[in-house]
């Protein structure tokens, strides 16, 4: 026996109607010319591509989206990489192998997450300045390799995996080495997956870190040199382009996203206290 | 890495090239060789930046190639300019040279940030104090020392809609020069329409306060007292008639009572009579095809013309070789006989000689704010000023949106003043 | 095969605890610490250091001790931004709890149309905070945005969104809501698939309304679920930055001014290092209780 369900799907309709307004206006005002803009209307009355082509071929000084767009997929990959990498082991060993203060350094690590993220860039600009990464890709992807959400989340998926299975693999004589690479890895994958996505959505937007670090569109990624593009120019002229600027830089992790959708919720579970 | 800039040409063409070498030839007297690079920031983008470029490009094509310098510019956007240049001098990577808003070199210099420029280094590039506009000059100097070289300045003053004017029975070419005669054309104008405003100011952001300060100084000289420990006597009279004053702009309904962001775009629909803005925003109205606009100076609400000016200007942060200040110096001075290119962006250069020569009064709307550069007032050189601007752009804002009295604001505004300058 | 470890197994609680061989948790944690010890702990460390000196552009100018923490709470802007933070806060956190909860118990299902209308939802959290900036924008400006049109539509007076300042901080809440609450709404639907339908075939029975199952079902079995989103949430609004600063820049008359934006202005636009570190010290002791209580107080027993 089923609910009358019709209350429920009014009131999604209505809240997503709500919810995807700005999106949706966006994109819609993204495919007119900057003329619809200052009008009133509620709907363009024409459409163009040409803001799309604008942002393709628009260059200033060397400051291109595309080419910002091949910078941040670089930034992307090696910071994906190096974060499963980096955090698959050491979330691991803080899941399962002891040793003296294992707790106070998890939970050293944990506090960085309350901390406000300026409050140390300041200091890592000076790091990275003395190191002669300013300016530089490495410069723009190496400190966001710590990021302690990995760590949570992949202690938590690995804590609830039942221990028989480190139990039986011993019997067979297996080293810790080789539980950890031929059994936890590989159940691990649902929250790794998990991770590469989450990582991907934080590497993609990352806007602080890369504003100050990166002067020159050598190590510019995609949400800086829209920010470049944008400055000086007048609102009123090129608003549509903004638009489209922005459309176009959000589309890749979009589809991402899009395609990853399953994976994260499946990865997320164990991380809440779901067994 | 280098990239190869994209160079829009000049908008003048050669014929001024020609002039603008003549007179550069003029002023740099001594011919030395530097060897040296020179990497130089600027906030500088949009049409401002391609100027800023070609310029750069023009330089090391002629003069820097026979002095041997090569000027290595960077733009930085103007919202991360300070952010960055600070971040890099915080870490030892500064640029060897800068540019600095004239209410940011006091600033600069309390921390150690830049390094003055001696009379020798002064001597040799020919630059003089006398060679430029007082208060642009004067602003450039703390306890004495020079730390920063005027470039340009842009002083609040109104453009107008002719076709509005002429619509609403008045005269086109005669901008309104008082209180009066501003009211009285505001309400002309606005009575055209029910979205037409006779007049237009900024009622958020900085504007606010530079605007606040154009008219204020019109009542009384001093934002500050002598000890700047406060403000100054006539503070209270003179902030409160200014913001009586343009608050009723907005109570009769001659000035919108919400803020426009963007307020060039009603100004080209002819939707605005007459704008309070700078002289930064003549290439967009220029550019406009059927825009039929006029430039005057700030009118005179109070007893003496008076208007509120901030200019750029050149920099040397510390811990730049004195190879790369020297050569440094020898672009200043190229770059300020050649401020007719400048000034074309819609610029009034800081440099005198510029200002008296026959192509620059050409340019009309530059040179009708230009001529009246007596009535320029900056504001006072010390390093809390961007603080005290700060508070004067929230109480003013608060007037505008009605949250505050003007009596509350202006009381409100002096304790807040005095507590900046007791926090230093 | 020999077992390099040479393991003695104690079963503790429910993990494994191998004694004493170091070489195994060391190399496999060793990568990671390098990487936090450089980009996460020194700068941080630092950080903490300097907020004891009056510390300007080229370095430490003198040390202070405790001074710059004592100027700050005895000095109106910060005890503003503090109380401006913890206000928004308190809006915010309820409304993302109450919002997601009731959106994912909505969203909550197999048919095929949820699935569309979950990544409606979700869309947010993938765009970054300039983009969503700009589509915010471009709804509320007073001049020209989407809102204004409709109202322009249905004859209602133009408004400024962000113009008034008891509005603008809820107005901030609303659109750090749109932009996060996706990441609630996933955590909350693994939850939900966890709660056997049996529950609620049996409160069926027994004649329980949808808003009964709700309360006496749905609600008690999410628990430590919402209690993580609250934690999250709570350090989320604590620490909210990029949305204040692309929206109202500390708002009409100083109304939005959070921590996070006075922290960025002391120390990006004055450059007073030490004290700007000091706030970040701060915020960082409130977020941190404020987490560590709730956990406290809310855990199962």
């Amino acid at each position: 026996m089923r609910r009358n369900q019709t209350g429920r799907y009014i009131t999604l309709t209505v809240a997503a109607s709500i919810w995807a307004l700005p999106l949706i206006a966006m994109v819609v005002f993204s495919l007119a010319p900057n003329s619809e803009i200052l009008k009133m209307s509620l709907w363009p009355s024409e459409f163009t591509f040409t803001n799309y082509i604008e942002v393709v071929t628009t260059e200033i000084r060397g400051v291109s989206i595309p080419d910002s767009l091949i910078n941040s997929a670089i930034i992307l990959a090696v910071q994906v990489t190096g974060i499963l990498l980096l955090d698959v082991p050491a979330a691991y060993v803080f899941a399962r192998l002891r040793f003296p203060g294992r707790e106070i350094l998890f939970w050293s690590i944990l506090v960085t997450m309350m901390m406000p993220g300026l409050i140390d860039l300041v200091s890592l600009y000076d790091l990275m300045a003395r190191i002669g990464l300013i300016d530089t890709l490495p410069g723009i992807f190496l400190p966001g390799l710590p990021r302690p959400i990995g760590i949570f989340l992949l202690r938590q998926f690995f804590r609830q995996l039942p221990v028989e299975l480190e139990d039986a693999a011993k019997l067979d004589g297996a080293t810790d080495f080789q539980i950890f690479t031929r059994i936890m890895v590989p159940l691990a994958v649902p929250a790794i997956t998990t991770l590469a996505i989450i990582t991907s959505l934080y590497s993609w937007n990352n806007f602080l870190w890369p504003l100050i670090a990166s002067n020159t569109p050598s190590s510019m990624p995609v949400p800086i040199a829209m920010a470049y593009l944008q400055s000086g120019t007048s609102p009123a002229q090129n608003y549509s382009v903004m638009l489209a600027a922005a459309v176009v830089t959000s589309l890749p992790m979009i589809i991402v996203f899009l395609i990853g959708q399953r994976w994260i919720v499946r990865g997320i579970a164990p991380a809440s206290g779901i067994k | 890495m280098r990239y190869s800039p994209r160079i829009m040409p000049s908008p003048r063409g050669r014929h001024g090239l020609a002039l603008t070498a003549m007179i550069a030839t003029l002023a740099s007297g001594t011919t030395l060789s530097y060897a040296a690079d020179v990497e130089f920031w600027s906030p500088f983008t949009g049409p401002d930046g391609a100027t800023i470029e070609a310029m750069v490009q023009e330089y090391n094509d002629t003069r820097g190639a026979e002095a041997d310098v090569n000027v290595d510019l960077l733009i930085v956007p103007w919202d991360q300019y300070y952010t960055k240049l600070t971040v890099s001098m915080a870490s030892g990577t500064a640029p060897d040279l800068s540019i600095a808003h004239s209410h940011r070199v006091a600033g600069f210099v309390g921390q150690g940030a830049l390094t003055a420029f001696s009379e020798d280094d002064l001597k040799t590039a020919g630059i003089e104090g006398d060679d430029y506009i007082e208060a642009l000059w004067n602003a450039g100097s703390v306890e004495g020392e020079r730390y920063a070289v005027p470039i340009d300045a842009f002083p609040r003053h109104i453009y107008y809609n002719k076709k509005l004017f002429e619509e609403a029975g008045l005269d086109p070419e005669a901008p309104p020069r008082t209180l009066q005669e501003l009211r009285a054309a505001a309400e002309a104008i606005s009575a055209l329409g029910d979205d037409v405003y006779g007049v237009y100011f900024a009622l958020q952001g900085s504007s606010t306060a530079r605007d606040f300060y154009s008219i204020y100084w019109q009542y009384t000289p001093e934002l500050l007292s002598e000890d700047q420990r406060g403000v100054a006597d006539g503070f209270e009279e003179a902030a409160t008639k200014t913001l009586t004053q343009l608050k009723s702009f907005i109570d009769e309904g001659l000035a919108p009572a919400q803020n426009i962001e963007d307020y060039e775009g009603p100004f080209i629909q002819d939707r605005i009579g007459v704008a309070i803005s700078q002289i930064t925003e003549l290439p967009l109205f220029r550019d406009t095809e059927g825009l039929d606009y006029g430039v005057s100076p700030m009118p005179t609400f109070g007893d003496t013309p008076a208007t509120f000016a901030l200019g750029h200007n050149f920099a040397i942060p510390t811990g730049t070789s004195d190879e790369a200040r020297e050569a440094a110096l020898d672009f200043i001075s190229w770059f300020s006989a050649h401020g007719y290119e400048w000034a074309v962006g819609g610029k009034v250069p800081a440099k005198l000689a510029v200002i008296e020569s026959d192509e620059f009064k050409a340019l009309g709307p530059q040179n009708i704010i230009a001529e009246r550069r007596d009535i320029m007032k900056l504001p006072p050189i010390i390093a809390v000023q961007p603080e005290i601007d700060r508070v004067v752009q929230e109480h003013v804002e608060a007037v505008y949106a009605g949250q505050l009295t003007v009596d509350d604001a202006v009381s409100r505004m002096k304790m807040a003043i005095e507590d900046v300058l007791a926090s230093q | 095969m020999s077992d390099v470890t040479g393991s003695v197994g104690r079963r503790v609680g429910g993990a494994v605890y191998r004694r004493a061989n170091l070489t195994l948790p060391l190399a496999l944690l060793l990568p990671y610490l390098i990487a936090f010890g450089l980009f996460l702990a020194y700068p941080i460390l630092r950080a903490l250091y300097m907020s004891f000196f009056d510390w300007g552009i080229f370095g430490p100018n003198e040390f202070v001790g405790l001074q710059n923490y004592v100027g700050l709470f005895s000095e109106g802007r910060f005890l503003r931004a503090f109380w401006t933070t913890v206000l928004f806060t308190a809006l915010y956190v309820p409304l993302t709890l109450v919002v997601s909860l009731v959106l994912a118990v909505l969203l909550n299902g197999q048919m095929p149309v949820l699935g569309i209308f979950r990544t409606v939802f979700f869309m947010p959290i993938v765009i970054n905070i300039a983009v969503a900036a700009i589509a915010i924008g471009w709804i509320i400006d007073p001049a020209v945005g989407i809102l204004n049109r409709i109202f322009a539509a249905l004859q209602l007076p133009q408004q400024a969104w962000l113009d008034h300042p008891q509005w603008a901080l809820f107005a901030i809440s609303l659109v750090t809501l749109w932009a996060n609450a996706g990441f609630n709404i996933i955590i909350l639907l693994a939850g939900l698939q966890n709660i056997p339908d049996e529950l609620y075939e049996a409160a069926r029975i027994d004649g329980s309304s949808a808003f009964q199952d709700f309360l006496y079902i749905t609600v008690p079995l999410l628990r430590p679920i919402l209690l993580l989103i609250t934690v999250l949430s709570l350090v989320l609004a604590l620490q909210v930055f990029g949305e204040v600063l692309l929206l109202t820049e500390g708002g009409p008359f100083g109304s939005t001014t959070v921590l996070a934006l006075l922290l960025y202005e002391e120390g990006f636009e004055k450059f007073a290092l030490g004290r700007a570190a000091a706030i970040g010290v701060i915020m960082t002791v409130v977020i941190a209780g404020l987490s560590f209580l709730q956990f406290r107080i809310f855990r199962d027993p």
